[in-house]
């Protein structure tokens, strides 16, 4: 075994040269920076922002020249360490640069020649839509939508992106800031508005990309909500944009704002209303002649005094304000002709008919018919007209918020959507009711395309969809990484008392369990589920039942599967409003050959059904125990039908204690790099080992179709970590185990598992026999969060990072984790700390969270986190960098050297090696690239009528254009979905394309014969 | 007090089959008899409601019998008409139907049948009236008929037309034959005076025209909904102001039909499940539904454009099928009542709906229907043709030694008898003497008597049945014992009053007790009601006697009617058992008289009484009984304070010696008790009178109802009863209504009301006026909905902002407070003079609280008890406690009602497809 390591541990030595390891010795003391405002390792020197810092007097008078010593060094220390390393080189570049190394500002240490340094941390791709609502381009052939600061362009035919504009913040921006809202200029339909949290207001071309990089900024206190009307007075037509935000004096208010791109300088302005409360939507229509607006519970609806105003400066409304019980969550108002003016004043004869739908926090739609004329027919002494009735309708189907709610075009229906998952469309003539049900999550925003053919539908999941009106059928699908996102405020409807559901106390973040396929390195394979925003205070447990496929390449969504059951096609709430809860993926790890994925699921009742057992004494902790499932579950990827499938279940695989029947936690699996073959260990303090074995009926092998056999996954060796008769005196010691690890080592020869209960003792196993081969002692302490090989070395993550190299049976350098986070509860140590590493690189990477406190209560508001690289050989990190969010899994880029790492904002980065090509460069690049094609993009349709073949390489051959070309002798024609064309098409920008003769056979392949069946998500 | 908290009285609620308003909409100007509102059971009974400004006085009981039901009610109006510049207003009349072939016309005056008319057609089953002559109409064409005419829809397919004229009912016309092809006619409007709407079961609706009998349109709904029955049913037509027909159907959805074309203009799908009943407003601006999935649903109209409908609003208010409705508008109130098998009147509001809360009025009859001998514990329940009477013991936790509860079985209460009476008529009163060994029992067409023993061994009542002097046989619609158990007082159907002396008080078990051959006939007070009033509106229904006490010694009578007027009569001279029964007895004649006198008898009969007096005693009117004013609304509680003092022995007093004159002389003394009556009106106006005096009482003179506790006065339901506490010294009245239990003290004054009222008018004034002294009524149904919890989506009141600056805020939804405001009593000046200065009132105060005077409270309630069907003294109590008392609630969730077609949470799947 050691031998088999020695070996393996040539070809290490031979990569990382002493020469190179001393060049990040030297350099790595400020590695590169990303242009975004990352804090970087700089921060370091301003000890109140640096995660791991704690006040105790470490600094550089610590023993850190024994770099070898086998006992564990401070981790802080470390960072001290570094620091006044860093500290007397800065002394020294201060000296000749004028820079001020304030914390925040990294860009303002850009020393070009260290800027070349050994490690990058690229731009994030994927993201999460912001909750607002998508714009349609006028001629519906794009769908714009927002992640937090970059708009993104899709196609509407093939659901594809079309371009990503990030516009660029002020430089002291907060890390923060996002996007709060954005619309279609009315006047010019290429522009673009979209304001920004910080008050930064950007007119965009979205057609040409341009205009990212000027920006108005509207106010200092930040921007609430926006919306843009054309208006036209003094024989000028302009773009008036309509902002609130917080006034200085507290309180808010709403300006009106003309900004134009001819004089960037001067921007007259308006405040047309100001109010102690918080207006959070607001709206205009008639070319800003009327005004709709919501503020907390209240409606305003105001109109033009004049049009007759040659500046902005002299806009005058007026308003009227009522009251609903309830705060207003959505509010759609629709605009018509006034066709009967019988009965009105005279001033209102020429008002439009103004209709206003309201949706509140309780789930109840009103309708107000004709509001603007009702309001204002109001006699000079405050009394309304007789007879008058300003009861609005009120439709009350939803049982929770409203989260949108529309018009349609004609005014006859009205669309509304919450956390029921059902698109509901009232007919309002008839009062009928018509239900799109089982959407994969809350449905946010919905919004009517302008020639109202179609819906575009955004949803929790950070998903969008466009339905067609007639046959609600999806028509375009825009996914995003749908892990779990922290809220960036919090919610409306929070104010709305709901039964507690449990949730995790002290806060932590759930971590993802990723992995990337090795035979397919961009293909990333998440546990996702009905993406709820994490709540910083009370997060509740969250599920993840579902595997998401997401292309990291392309940067968008390959497919879906459920991994457990459930509640998309149930009933997905009970009776008292508990949503139901679904099993939780806690692990999930794939072979080394890609083919086989093993998870594992545990699900466990909530406490509030079966709390009636507390009157007969029971103890409620035992019960739940009892209760729980777990599931381990061995998966077979099918080329045929592109899925997972599952292949064998074992249920309760680990029980509870050596005694016990019920199922017990998995703690850790772990995925053999050289064979098929998974180890799991469980609360029961037992290792398994898990092979396959060919499935014989009769002594007969069972054969597919295609005549290969049928595998099933079963235990090979469970190993009892702990003497079995220790165990007994213990009593119930056992159950004590509150965390444990396997791991692998790359040639499969050994495995290594240490539990937490069992005495400090890590046990080195041989995973063919099943024999403990050797034990070790004081290589963790407290709760073991992760374990991993890295050639002969094992690196373990406890309370302390150690390094082992079991050859030589040496600690090679253990160091302890910043106090701070070894305060952190086991639960928020497993789930929010990470430890990966990287064989190409002989690195490895740990991730460590910093929570913020929220009032004196921990709190994930203001959490942040590092992420910290070391090399195998040096016990001094090669980079550090700071996230602003919490990381909430942490892998090893399979293709090149570095790892993929992905927080809290549903982001993907990428730690890199200068050098090597991160997988998500190309997602990237895309929109930069497709940048130089979008004048041919609205020729696309004139294009497609030549049919040629190699055009269709470069635009991007719309499958819907080519249905409807085909629509008359559809039989004789194939039909070819979007999705096949987008597989052979969207793989990367046209150099990263195959050959093109390739591509033309693959084309040619789909039309001209049957296309494969698959399945289209 | 001691408590016994019963909720295992079974009064079985009674379907509402019919509501029906005697106007649906009174205008400001128009001269109309007081609006009644009669709901009709499935049991028969008819009761009349008073919408009295929102306080809903359930005022007397039409008591049916068995197996008779009342599936339809329908008022008319006889046309007014002006005589010497006076105008007589037409009369009210009520029909009723009750799937039979027979249409029925009721006396309210008398709770009877008036009249019958039926023919050879099928059941009965909807019927309506005939919209009245409009003036514009009347004007046209002189010559026409001004009456309104019944039209009744019948199972077998058949339309029958009733004329009412010449106060008549009879079958004018068969409109549509019946066949047995034809469907049944389940809903039946007239659109205007001629035409006539009807909803079949056969998807269709009819139209025809009265004059020829002729086919004008067929409207058909097409076929039902997949998976149901193919014929829709068409449960309710109604029709708007302008013509427009809107009917509701099986498939939930109602449907709004051009009234000229007859062309379908709108169908609105708002119920899950059938519709069983619509209303209107008056000028055609809201429509209400009712349905089998218990809801209630508004409609109102939107847009200006081709008035289209929208559902509104929806709400359950019903906790089973709303099958019936009416609404009216008109004298402050604008009310939707609905009804069902939940048997609670609902009073929804119309105009303020949605700012306004809905009532539910309860469902058991204003009259408690319970009764009591305390001296035995014994507890009396009665409804329908039953009586049942239970033993009411203390709870066996509370005796002390454990000896007793060996002896004694387990409950607190046991069924000691149940008594099912003969033939078809429903029990209208029935009472007990206060010894427990008298039980007598009313309908409306005979008395019966029972004599309640002891079963020796066990612990039950032996009943027998006693023969009743024939003079009983006209039946009563009141009966009650005197507290001494010596009268038997009678008021009849009619509302005359007779009493009857019973000879051999049931004090030994063995022999049965007799009554004196010769009743007493009493007449009240003639009121001279003018002629006009007399023949037209309701007639002399005002004068129906309703409430009924003795005092304590059993010397004062009171009796009051539903117009506010209160009767007292006196037993004057003392007891001479010596008499003999007169031979002469003319009871046969006082019973004949007594059904064709009416009830303002003359001065002869008094003479009469005078000379027959009972053992040489007689009922004469008291002389100070004109003294009492009439009250504003209808009393509902009369009750004397029981005398603190133990009634004196008359041993003591010389009895008259006879004369040959005067062979059985009579004294004409006056009885000297406790006078002191205790009213309480149906708006909750609480008086005490002196009866003997016949002023008010100094307590009462002090304590008007405008000083009582203003959340008394914020209450709206009825009172019901009243139970005294004298015990140690107290002067404590209990009473109850439906929802709660008061406390008042009435040995003190109240508290003076708070500074505000004592300031000189000027704001105070205005204020008053909306806050109100007495019961904030809105516009009928429950009080106003506050601000913070509005349903609505939208204010009460708006705020305008032009540019910034703040204007003003103004009202968006008109206050009904403003439209009618009643003038608000303001006495308490007067009040407070007469409690003396106020310094002095200050001081008894301070002194009251050296004396710990504040441990006592003034007033005392509760909410815990609901619905309390009554409350009833059951012994004595123990010392220091007060009486011990039986509260009976009947909670509704208790009652079983019957099972509903729809399930509880159904909906939710049949919503989404689950």
């Amino acid at each position: 075994m050691a031998s088999a390591l020695k070996r393996k541990r040539g070809p290490v030595e031979v990569l990382d040269t002493p020469k190179r390891s001393k060049s990040v010795k030297t350099q790595s003391g400020n590695p590169l920076l990303p242009a975004n405002g990352k804090v970087g390792w700089e921060a370091a020197f301003n000890p109140s922002q640096d995660l791991l810092i704690s006040t105790n007097g470490h600094n550089g008078n610590h023993s850190h020249g024994t770099p070898e010593s086998p006992e564990a060094v401070d981790y802080e220390a470390y960072v001290q360490d570094e620091k006044y390393k860093n500290a007397l080189k800065q002394r020294e570049k201060l000296s000749k640069n004028p820079v001020h190394n304030s914390s925040n500002k990294s860009t303002a240490n850009p020393t070009p020649d260290k800027a070349k340094d050994l490690w990058k941390l690229s731009e994030p791709i994927g993201g999460r839509m912001i909750n607002a609502d998508p714009v349609f381009s006028s001629d519906e052939k794009f769908i714009i939508v927002a992640n937090r600061t970059t708009i993104n362009i899709y196609s509407t035919s093939n659901s594809l992106l079309t371009r990503s504009i990030k516009p660029i913040l002020k430089d002291d921006a907060p890390r923060s800031t996002r996007i709060v809202a954005y619309c279609l200029s009315p006047t010019h339909s290429n522009i673009l508005w979209v304001a920004f949290s910080d008050g930064s207001v950007f007119r965009i071309d979205w057609t040409a990309g341009t205009g990212a990089n000027n920006h108005w900024t509207i106010s200092s206190t930040g921007c609430i909500y926006m919306t843009v009307s054309s208006m036209e007075s003094a024989g000028r037509r302009r773009d008036v944009v309509f902002t609130t935000e917080t006034k200085k004096d507290g309180g808010f208010r709403i300006t009106a704002q003309e900004m134009s791109p001819e004089n960037p300088r001067e921007s007259p302005t308006r405040t047309i209303y100001s109010t102690p409360n918080r207006i959070h939507f607001m709206t205009t229509a008639r070319e800003g002649s009327v005004f709709v607006a919501a503020s907390g519970n209240r409606v305003l609806l105001g109109r033009l005094r004049s049009t007759d105003f040659d500046s902005v400066e002299n806009i005058r409304y007026e308003f009227r304000i009522f009251e609903s019980i309830e705060a207003i969550k959505s509010l759609d108002i629709r605009v018509s002709d006034r066709k009967e003016t019988e009965g009105l004043k005279k001033s209102l004869q020429k008002s439009p008919v103004v209709d206003v739908v309201v949706g509140d926090i309780r789930g109840v739609l009103f309708v107000h018919n004709d509001l603007l004329a009702k309001l204002f027919s109001q006699h000079a002494d405050g009394k309304l007209p007789p007879g008058l009735s300003l009861v609005p309708r009120k439709l009350h189907w939803h049982r929770q918020v409203v989260h949108t709610v529309k018009w349609s075009l004609d005014g006859n229906y009205i669309i509304s959507g919450g956390a029921e998952t059902v698109l509901v469309l009232w007919q309002l003539d008839t009062g009928k009711q018509q239900f799109l049900p089982h959407m994969s999550a809350t449905i946010q925003n919905v919004v009517v395309s302008p020639s109202g053919t179609s819906y575009a539908i955004q949803l929790a999941d950070n998903s969008a969809m466009i339905l067609s009106t007639a046959e609600l059928e999806p028509t375009a699908n825009i996914a995003g990484i749908q892990a779990s996102v922290l809220e960036s405020e919090e919610p409306l409807e929070a104010q709305v008392q709901k039964i507690e559901e449990p949730s995790w106390q002290p806060p932590l973040v759930q971590h993802t369990p990723a992995v990337i396929n090795p035979a397919n390195p961009s293909k990333l394979l998440l546990g996702v589920g009905q993406t709820q925003e994490i709540s910083a205070t009370k997060p509740l447990l969250m599920s993840n039942p579902f595997l998401q496929t997401f292309d990291l390449g392309a940067g968008h969504n390959l497919s879906r599967q459920a991994l457990t059951r459930t509640n998309i096609t149930n009933v997905n709430a009970a009776p008292s409003l508990h949503r139901l809860s679904e099993p939780r993926v806690t692990h999930m790890k794939i072979s080394h050959n890609g083919k086989w994925l093993a998870t594992v699921d545990e699900w466990t009742p909530p406490a509030r059904e079966y709390d009636f057992l507390t009157h007969r004494g029971k103890d409620l902790s035992v019960e739940q125990q009892q209760r729980r499932e777990v599931f381990l579950k061995f998966w077979q990827w099918s080329t045929e039908s592109d899925t997972w499938e599952l292949v064998s279940r074992i249920d309760a695989p680990h029980s509870l204690g050596p005694d016990s029947g019920d199922a017990g936690r998995i703690f850790s699996l772990a995925a053999d790099p050289s064979s098929l073959r998974f180890s799991t260990i469980g609360e029961d303090a037992i290792v398994r080992t898990w092979t396959m074995k060919t499935r014989k009926r009769d002594g007969v092998v069972v054969r597919a179709k295609d005549g290969s056999a049928f595998r099933n996954w079963h235990c090979q060796h469970a190993i009892c970590l702990g003497k079995p008769e220790l165990l007994e005196k213990a009593g119930n010691g056992a159950n004590d185990t509150t965390s444990a690890s396997v791991a692998i080592s790359e040639d499969g020869s050994v495995l290594a598992a240490a539990c937490d209960n069992d005495d400090g003792l890590l046990h080195l196993l041989d995973p063919d026999s099943g024999v403990i081969r050797i034990s070790h002692t004081d290589l963790f302490e407290g709760t073991i969060v992760g374990m991993e090989f890295l050639g002969q070395d094992l690196i373990i993550l406890s309370n302390k990072l150690c390094v082992f190299d079991i050859v030589s049976e040496e600690i090679r350098f253990a160091v302890k984790v910043a106090p701070n986070t070894a305060s952190l509860s086991s639960k928020q140590k497993q789930e929010m700390m990470h430890l990966a590493v990287d064989q190409r690189s002989r690195t490895f990477a740990l991730a460590l969270p910093k929570l913020g406190t929220q009032s004196g209560k921990p709190s994930l508001w203001a959490a942040s986190s590092e992420l910290t690289v070391f090399h195998q050989d040096s016990r001094e990190p090669q980079v550090t960098e700071k996230f602003s969010t919490i990381i909430t899994a942490l892998l090893p880029a399979v293709s090149s050297e570095g790892y993929i790492v992905l927080d809290t904002e549903a982001e993907i980065y990428t730690v890199m090696k200068k050098g090597s090509q991160a997988v998500t460069s190309l997602a990237q690049s895309t929109s930069a690239l497709e940048l130089d094609n979008v004048p041919e993009e609205s020729a696309v349709e004139l294009s497609l009528e030549e049919e040629d073949a190699e055009e269709a390489e470069d635009y991007l051959l719309t499958p819907a254009a080519t249905q409807d070309e085909e629509d008359d002798d559809e039989s004789e024609y194939p039909v070819v979905t979007q999705q096949q064309l987008s597989e052979i098409f969207d793989i990367g920008p046209s150099f990263a394309l195959p050959p093109m003769e390739e591509m033309f056979y693959q084309v040619a392949g789909l039309f001209s014969s049957k296309p494969l069946a698959q399945s289209v998500s | 007090m001691d408590i016994h908290r019963c909720r295992f009285v079974p009064f079985p609620p009674s379907t509402i089959n019919a509501l029906a308003f005697s106007h649906s909409h009174i205008s400001k100007d128009q001269k109309a008899a007081p609006p009644r509102l009669a709901v009709g059971r499935a049991n028969g009974d008819i009761e009349l409601w008073n919408p009295q400004g929102g306080a809903w006085l359930q005022e007397t009981i039409i008591r049916g019998g068995k197996d008779r039901s009342i599936d339809g009610l329908v008022w008319t109006q006889d046309p007014n008409e002006e005589v010497d510049g006076k105008t007589f207003i037409g009369k009210s009349r009520l029909f009723s139907i009750g799937y039979t072939t027979t249409v029925t016309e009721w006396d309210l005056a008398k709770g009877r049948p008036l009249r019958q008319a039926s023919g050879n057609h099928g059941e009965i089953w909807c019927i309506a009236a005939q919209p009245p002559l409009s003036k514009s109409e009347k004007a046209a064409t002189p010559g026409q008929l001004e009456g309104q005419r019944l039209i009744a829809g019948c199972t077998d397919g058949a339309l029958v037309l009733y004329s009412t004229e010449d106060e008549d009912l009879q079958l004018q016309r068969v409109l549509v034959r019946p066949s047995a092809k034809k469907a049944k006619v389940i809903s039946v409007v007239f659109q205007n005076r001629n035409i006539v709407v009807a909803g079949c079961t056969d998807s269709t609706i009819r139209i025809y025209d009265i004059r020829t009998g002729a086919v004008v349109r067929n409207m058909t709904l097409g076929s039902g909904p997949k998976g149901g029955p193919k014929e829709i049913i068409v449960w309710a037509v109604k029709v708007l102001r302008d013509g427009t027909i809107v009917s509701g159907d099986s498939t939930g959805e109602i449907k709004i039909w051009d009234g000229k074309l007859h062309t379908l203009r709108q169908r609105i799908k708002s119920h899950q499940q059938d519709i069983l009943s619509l209303a209107t407003n008056f000028d055609g601006s809201a429509i209400f539904s009712g349905g089998m999935d218990r809801r209630t649903v508004v409609y109102k109209p939107i847009g200006k454009g081709k008035s289209r409908w929208a559902e509104v609003a929806h709400r359950r208010f019903h906790t089973h099928d709303v099958k019936t409705m009416a609404s009216f508008e008109g004298s402050g109130l604008s009310v939707i009542v609905s009804g069902g098998p939940d048997a609670s009147p609902t009073v929804v509001p119309l105009g303020q709906y949605g700012f306004e809360n809905q009532r539910s009025l309860p469902f058991f009859p204003q009259d408690t229907l319970i009764r009591s001998a305390p001296k035995q514990g014994l507890m009396m329940s009665f409804w329908e043709r039953e009586v049942h009477i239970w033993h009411i013991r203390k709870d066996p936790d509370s005796a002390e030694d454990e000896e007793d509860l060996e002896n004694k079985p387990p409950q607190g209460r046991k069924l000691v008898a149940k008594i099912l009476i003969k033939g078809e008529p429903n029990i209208t009163s029935a009472a007990l003497n206060s010894e427990g060994s008298l039980l007598a029992v009313s309908t409306n067409s005979e008395i019966k008597l029972f004599q309640l023993r002891p079963k020796p061994e066990e612990d039950i009542l032996r009943v027998s049945k006693l023969p009743v002097p024939s003079s009983f046989s006209s039946g009563a619609r009141l009966i009650q014992f005197s507290p001494d158990g010596k009268w038997l007082c009678i008021v009849r159907p009619d509302s005359q009053i007779v009493l009857s002396r019973l000879l051999t008080p049931g004090t030994s078990s063995t022999s049965p007790p007799t009554f004196h051959p010769r009743l007493t006939k009493i007449a009240r007070l003639d009121r001279k009601t003018e002629k006009h009033v007399l023949l037209g509106g309701l007639g002399s229904y005002n004068r129906t006697v309703t409430q009924l006490a003795f005092s304590a010694d059993s010397r004062i009578l009171a009796v009051s009617d539903i117009s506010g007027h209160i009767d007292t009569f006196v037993l004057t001279g003392q007891e001479d058992l010596s008499q003999q029964i007169s031979p002469d007895s003319d009871a046969a004649s006082s019973s004949s008289s007594s059904s064709s006198s009416s009830s303002e008898s003359d001065s002869e009969d008094e003479e009469d009484a005078k000379t027959k007096a009972i053992f040489g005693q007689t009922w004469t009117r008291n002389p100070s009984a004109a003294l009492l004013p009439k009250l504003p609304s209808a009393p509902v509680v009369l009750s004397f304070r029981p005398s603190a003092i133990s009634p004196k022995l008359l041993n003591g007093t010389v009895p008259l010696h006879p004369t040959r004159n005067t062979p059985h002389p009579i004294s004409h003394a006056l009885p000297t008790g406790e006078d002191r009556l205790l009213v309480i009106t149906s708006t909750s106006q609480i008086y005490e009178f002196s009866v003997l005096k016949g002023s008010l009482t100094p307590w009462s003179r002090r304590n008007p109802t405008s000083v009582f506790p203003d959340e008394f006065k914020r209450t709206l339901e009825t009172v019901r009863g009243c139970i005294w506490d004298t015990s140690l010294g107290r002067e404590r009245a209990w009473i109850y209504s439906v929802g709660w239990i008061w406390m008042f003290d009435l040995s003190r004054d109240f508290p003076s009301p708070s500074g505000e009222r004592e300031l000189v008018n000027g704001d105070k004034s205005k204020k008053r006026k909306r806050n109100g002294g007495g019961k904030e009524r809105a516009s009928g149904a429950g009080g106003a909905i506050p601000d913070e919890l509005l349903g609505t989506g939208i204010s009460r009141r708006m705020q305008r902002v032009v540019h910034e600056e703040v204007l003003e805020e103004s009202t968006l939804i008109q206050d009904p407070m403003d439209v009618d405001e009643a003038e608000e009593d303001n006495v308490p000046e007067l009040a407070l003079v007469r409690r003396g200065s106020k310094d002095e009132g200050k001081g008894a105060k301070g002194k009251g609280r050296e004396n710990g005077y504040e441990a006592r409270p003034h007033e005392w309630h509760t909410f815990k008890y609901r619905p309390i069907m009554g409350v009833v003294l059951v012994g004595k109590g123990t010392e220091g406690l007060g009486p011990e008392v039986a509260v009976v609630e009947r909670p509704a969730w208790e009652a079983g009602l019957p099972g509903r077609w729809e399930g509880e949470q159904e909906w939710r799947e049949k919503e989404v497809g689950l």
